[in-house]
């Protein structure tokens, strides 16, 4: 069994289960989708995954291999492998490290010494190559979003998880971002877990689609058959609450969700 | 910067060298005078002889304070190294342990923190004998607490935040992300609590001399001077000027210079992102369109401009000539980016920008009255009945100190003089009237104990309690859920149905308007660029960024796979707004004149207009000297 | 709404907070009994040992061995210890090696005049720092009077930086020595007390309303005073009714923080004033190495700490509606 799989995934924050039995796969060189509200645990999820959390239980392979409890030189292979991007570009980059040296940092703990090789990866992610010596806060947050993905992809990654990517950019600036990342999916072969509250721009990025409420895995299933026709009540009031652009004024669903009133 | 080299830190940098300079020197310069007692002059004030006067031994009080400096610098620097590399490295090493030793370590430094220091020192001077190297240990141990504590909330911050995160995820060990990461980053604020760290050191050990549990004769500090000139002080006040002038002028410089740190680091920190290299300084040398709402407009604004005061006496433009006008029982939309202008607009019709914003216009009506023209009183009145905001975080825009029921009712209370009963029973029909149930129990809440959309449906409720016959409703729905943001909408829309109150909706998102907004203002830059029916600007869309936005936003109707379209470059800054069309550097269909000047408010059909030299007529190219009052585009 | 709730509802909702205090006293319970081992350990952990430093360097055998009887040395560390903790828990401290009186007689005394100085000095903290810093922030506010802003900032932090030690003698020269009006020394009268609890209170009041006016101008520009705004409320009631609670917090949460610094002050300027209380005690003891003296002043200084923050903690618990032992 290839890609990245989870099983039974558990957090616990205190005395709250944050996550509770998630169960993910994430297609090889393919997406999935993974949306929900605040608060669902898509996050954590992430985070999890990466083991940037503790788990309380459950079990993550990565090609066949259990990585769970894996330490020391196998943490750090599996996180190689492994790679997030962060919502907010300005919180997730270093304000003292500049461009090249953020993403040096995982170029040289891949044992990369070629000096030319921030310059390709500048180039791969549509990063002028004069940014190199500039610090975080003279770069724009799409150009901050750039770095933290080439700092990922620094150490070669097969899969990366974005979470809520383009959240904290412009919506002028979102879709340089979302088509970089396709690009880059389809020439780097990457698999992508792709956590957003933006139904639409999960719609447009991903293959398969997962849904959490409340720290559950309410539905998972194919993206197309997923948006035409969601199987979990909760799924299609999320998706129905989402304003369309070109419907205009459909009669809206005035009465409180099912889970009722927020 | 001018500010960054202020008088103060420069004096503290002068005084720490001068004070450095005479610990080093003093002593031995002065080593004969301090001791000799010139016993005929005793106890004298201030001399040529002695500057300072003499203690009632005869000895020389300005040579005397002099040559204790390096004691008593030294016994500072000393106490103040114990506090800051113990206290940093217990506190760092506590950030990353496990959680259990976090609670228990932070419990004990909390208890540590809350018991007096001087005790703490007394305990200490207690064990060793009230001596020098009981002063220094006291002092220095008593603050270890207080770094202990500054280390691990410091580090602690550092280790939580993504790019901590992000190390940990490309496999950088401990020591790494400690080096690399966490001691940069705290490195400045740690100078900066050290140097007034070291102020305080010398007070402490003065204090502790003085009280007799520090240094003792024959060695002398500041302090231990202070005693001897403290016991004469009826005789002899000059005796305590000297110390005390050391003791007051040394804290000072430690405490200035600390601050002097902090500001020179501050820049670096935040840096500035405004290039102001081309300030459009002709902003205002345009026509505006003449705006023909009629006898049933309720908000009618020419001209509107909204600046800000930089540096000198200049004024940065953020929003430029915005004309709009809304109907009675209209629902408009106001959409942009950020920075484009939107909320300030807003907030300007409204009369709530802060402090520095300058806001002009040529003409301000509200329900047909001139704002500009009217006195305080009334203005206020008016705007407090007619017409109601609703902020975007309700989480915030409640105070949170308050029971809803009075955040409620304050308002109709003070402008139309309800009783407290009569307010209630208002409050308690409009919270009903937005679907929250059990209204009465929830009057009597805090905004704490109401989840967040029902927090933005009470703020929509306490909007509408003066029946306005405006809301203005800024991003209402970008706080909360997709699920909670479509009850929200639809709210808004039933308030707009049932009342006939007219909305000004402000969002960055053109989904969101088109659910509640019958016409639509596009902002780019702090200017209108289109307006018109919301079906036909998203059907339609006339100017190149409506065009390129719709495009670029996907749609849960795009296709899988299909490429969104791309706007190159990143949307100007107020301040660096170009000469000429905002949206030039990244229009696709640039011309020359889009550099020239700003293009005029085109009409090109049945209530749409926009502003692009596209669709200007070659007649309507403005003078650029033109009056700004002129009607040219009429 | 809360008339005619069944008494169940009525009890089940004060609960949080009877499990708050409970929570509380214990937490004091430990903290006092750390505070007992400390005192006692601080005996043990002198060099050599208590007696031969009382005794001096050049004392008779007979004397030491009967000095090592007197103060317990003799017996077991634990027997000691028992000794030590069972004394304090009735009340006894032992008998002052300096006096022969008993400890607990001495605190009797001085505890009161310690007490009434560090309350006044409070209470002139608490009152002086936050009306000054609120009503400096409400002028100053939207950059409103710069030259107030400046002023202000000079001030409190030249005025602020100065320590209750040179603050005492500075005040005593001026009032007492050079303008006789007010005693310099000693507790005649109500008047004495006035010069020692300004010099306490002067800096932390300073340094008070420097926070209470951070605090106050970023409440000013909360959303929810934007919102109070744009309902057109009257000044005084966006002042008073929407910022004062929500800056009373945070000023009462200092006020906590700042009563230990009276106390440490309150042991430097009584000593300048000859204020008869626990200060001038405590620093006489450690000269003369009266030890139970010292132990019990800690003791009880340390007790009159926690005690205070206990309080606050309280008043905070009830101020804030957020809190949720609040019913």
């Amino acid at each position: 069994m290839t890609g990245l799989s989870a099983t039974d995934i558990r957090v616990r924050f205190g005395a709250m289960l944050a996550l509770d039995g998630v169960s993910i796969a994430i297609p090889p060189g393919g997406t999935l989708g993974l949306v929900g509200e605040s608060g669902s645990g898509k996050s954590t999820l992430g985070r999890a995954l990466l083991r940037l959390h503790d788990l309380a239980g459950g079990k993550i392979m990565l090609d066949g291999e259990d990585v769970t409890r894996a330490s020391g030189a196998r943490l750090k292979n599996y996180r190689r492998q492994v790679q997030i991007v962060f919502q907010d570009p300005s919180a997730s980059l270093d304000p003292r490290m500049n461009v090249a040296r953020a993403i040096e940092q995982g170029m040289r703990l891949r044992g990369e010494r070629d000096p030319a090789a921030l310059g390709r990866l500048l180039d791969t992610v549509g990063l002028s190559r004069t940014v190199a010596s500039r610090l975080p806060h003279e770069l724009s947050g799409g150009q901050r979003q750039r770095v933290a993905i080439a700092r990922a992809l620094a150490v070669r990654p097969s899969i990366i998880v974005l979470d809520e990517v383009t959240s904290a950019l412009d919506v002028s600036v979102q879709a340089l971002v979302l088509n970089l990342l396709r690009d880059l999916q389809a020439e780097l072969r990457l698999s992508y877990l792709f956590i957003s509250h933006n139904m639409a721009a999960v719609r447009a990025m991903s293959d398969e689609v997962a849904v959490m409420y409340r720290g559950k895995l309410v539905e998972q299933g194919h993206a197309d058959s997923f948006f035409a026709a969601p199987s979990h009540p909760y799924s299609r009031s999320l998706l129905e609450a989402v304003p369309r652009l070109r419907h205009l004024r459909e009669p809206p669903a005035s009465a409180p969700g099912p889970f009722g009133p927020g | 910067m001018t500010g960054r080299l202020n008088l103060a830190s420069l004096l503290a940098g002068i005084g720490a060298i001068l004070l450095l300079a005479t610990a080093l020197v003093a002593p031995a310069l002065f080593s004969d005078t301090v001791s000799r007692m010139d016993v005929a002059a005793a106890g004298t004030g201030p001399s040529a002889e002695h500057w300072f006067g003499t203690d009632d031994l005869g000895r020389d009080v300005f040579a005397r304070t002099l040559a204790a400096t390096q004691l008593s610098l030294g016994l500072a620097l000393a106490a103040t190294a114990i506090r800051v590399v113990l206290g940093v490295a217990i506190g760092m090493w506590l950030s990353l342990s496990g959680s259990l030793a976090r609670a228990i370590g932070t419990r004990i430094i909390d208890t540590a923190l809350s018991f007096p220091a001087i005790l703490i020192a007394i305990v200490i001077t207690t064990i060793v004998g009230p001596s020098i190297e009981g002063a220094v240990l006291g002092v220095g141990l008593a603050g270890v607490p207080t770094y202990a504590r500054l280390g691990y909330t410091m580090s602690s911050a550092i280790v939580g935040r993504d790019y901590v995160a992000a190390a940990k995820a490309l496999g950088l060990g401990r020591i790494a992300i400690l080096w690399r990461h966490v001691l940069p980053n705290i490195a400045d604020t740690l100078a900066v609590s050290t140097a007034t760290s070291l102020g305080l050191a010398i007070v402490e050990i003065a204090s502790l001399s003085f009280l007799g549990l520090g240094v003792n004769p024959p060695a002398f500090d500041w302090g231990r001077m202070l005693i001897e000139g403290a016991e004469a002080i009826y005789v002899n006040p000059a005796a305590a000027l000297g110390p005390a002038a050391a003791i007051a002028l040394s804290g000072l410089i430690f405490s200035y210079l600390g601050e002097a740190i902090a500001l020179w680091i501050q820049p670096m920190r935040s840096g500035s992102l405004v290039s102001r290299s081309d300030i459009d300084g002709a902003a205002s040398a345009i026509a505006p369109l003449r705006l023909d709402a009629g006898e049933d407009a309720i908000l009618l604004a020419e001209n509107l401009s909204v600046a800000f005061p930089t540096e000198g006496s200049q004024t940065v433009a953020a929003v430029r000539n915005v004309g709009l006008s809304i109907g009675r029982g209209e629902t408009v939309g106001l959409v942009g980016e950020s920075g484009s202008g939107k909320t300030l607009t807003a907030m300007a019709l409204a009369g709530l920008t802060g402090h520095p914003a300058r806001v002009s216009s040529d003409r301000l009506l509200f329900t047909g009255e001139d704002l500009t023209a009217m006195s305080g009183a009334l203005r206020e009145r008016l705007l407090g009945t007619g017409l109601a905001v609703v902020f975007q975080d309700p989480s915030t825009s409640l105070n949170p100190a308050l029971r809803i029921r009075e955040q409620m009712t304050e308002a109709v209370r003070h402008h139309r003089g309800l009783s407290e009963e009569e307010a209630s029973a208002l409050a308690l029909e409009q919270l009903g009237l937005v679907g929250i149930t059990e209204p009465g129990r929830r009057l009597g809440q805090y905004p704490h104990e109401f989840s967040g959309g029902m927090r933005q449906r009470a703020m929509i409720a306490m909007g509408l309690m003066m029946r306005p016959a405006l809301i203005v409703a800024d991003e209402p729905t970008t706080a909360l859920d997709v699920t909670v943001q479509a009850q929200i909408l639809a709210l808004l829309r039933e308030a707009n149905g049932r009342d006939g109150t007219a909305i000004l909706m402000i969002s960055h998102d053109l989904a969101v308007i088109s659910q509640v907004c019958d016409r639509v203002l596009v902002m780019y830059g702090g200017r209108i660029v289109e307006s018109g029916p919301v079906e036909q600007v998203i059907g339609d869309p006339a100017h190149p960024y409506t065009r390129a936005l719709i495009g670029a936003i996907p749609d849960l109707d795009t296709p899988r796979g299909q490429r969104l379209v791309e706007i190159p470059g990143q949307p100007p800054v107020i301040g660096a707004f170009p000469r000429g069309c905002s949206f030039q550097e990244r229009c696709p269909a640039r011309q020359g004149a889009c550099a020239a000047s700003e293009p005029p408010q085109t009409e090109i059909g049945a209530g749409r207009v926009v502003a692009c030299w596209l669709y200007a007529a070659p007649h309507a190219e403005p003078d650029a000297k033109s009056d700004t009052k002129s009607e040219a585009a009429a | 709404m809360t008339r005619g709730r069944p008494l169940s509802r009525f009890l089940f909702a004060r609960l949080p907070f009877a499990r708050f205090l409970l929570g509380k006293a214990a937490q004091i319970a430990a903290i006092l009994f750390a505070l007992v081992l400390l005192t006692f350990l601080m005996v043990k952990m002198i060099p050599g040992d208590a007696a031969s430093r009382i005794a001096g360097p050049d004392a008779d055998a007979a004397y030491l061995s009967q000095l090592r009887s007197e103060l317990g040395l003799d017996r077991p560390f634990a027997v000691q210890l028992w000794n030590y903790v069972a004394g304090v828990a009735r009340g006894d401290f032992g008998v002052s090696l300096a006096t022969r009186q008993p400890v607990i007689e001495l605190i009797r005394d001085r505890l009161p005049y310690t007490a009434a100085l560090a309350g006044l000095a409070l209470a002139f903290v608490v009152v002086v720092g936050f009306s000054f810093g609120l009503s400096v922030a409400i002028a100053t506010r939207d950059d409103r009077l710069p030259w107030l802003d400046h002023g202000f900032t000079i001030v409190t932090g030249t005025l602020g930086a100065i320590p209750e030690l040179l603050a005492g003698i500075f005040l005593g020269y001026v009032f007492a020595v050079s303008l006789g009006w007010l005693p310099i020394s000693g507790a005649a009268g109500p008047g004495s007390v006035i010069l020692p609890a300004l010099a306490i209170g002067l800096r932390p009041a300073l340094n008070l309303a420097r926070v209470v006016r951070v605090e106050a101008r970023r409440t000013l520009r909360a959303d929810f005073i934007r919102t109070a705004r744009s309902k057109r409320l009257p000044a005084w009631r966006i002042y008073l009714r929407h910022l004062a609670p929500n800056v009373v917090t945070a000023a009462l949460t200092i006020a906590g923080l700042v009563f230990p610094f009276l106390i440490g002050g309150a042991v430097i300027v009584e000593n300048i004033f000859a204020w008869p209380g626990l200060g001038t005690a405590i620093v006489r003891a450690v000269v003369t190495a009266d030890y139970p003296v010292v132990q019990a002043i800690v003791v009880l200084l340390g007790m009159l700490v926690l005690v205070t923050n206990m309080i606050v903690d309280v008043l905070l618990a009830i101020a804030d509606p957020r809190s949720t032992v609040r019913t």
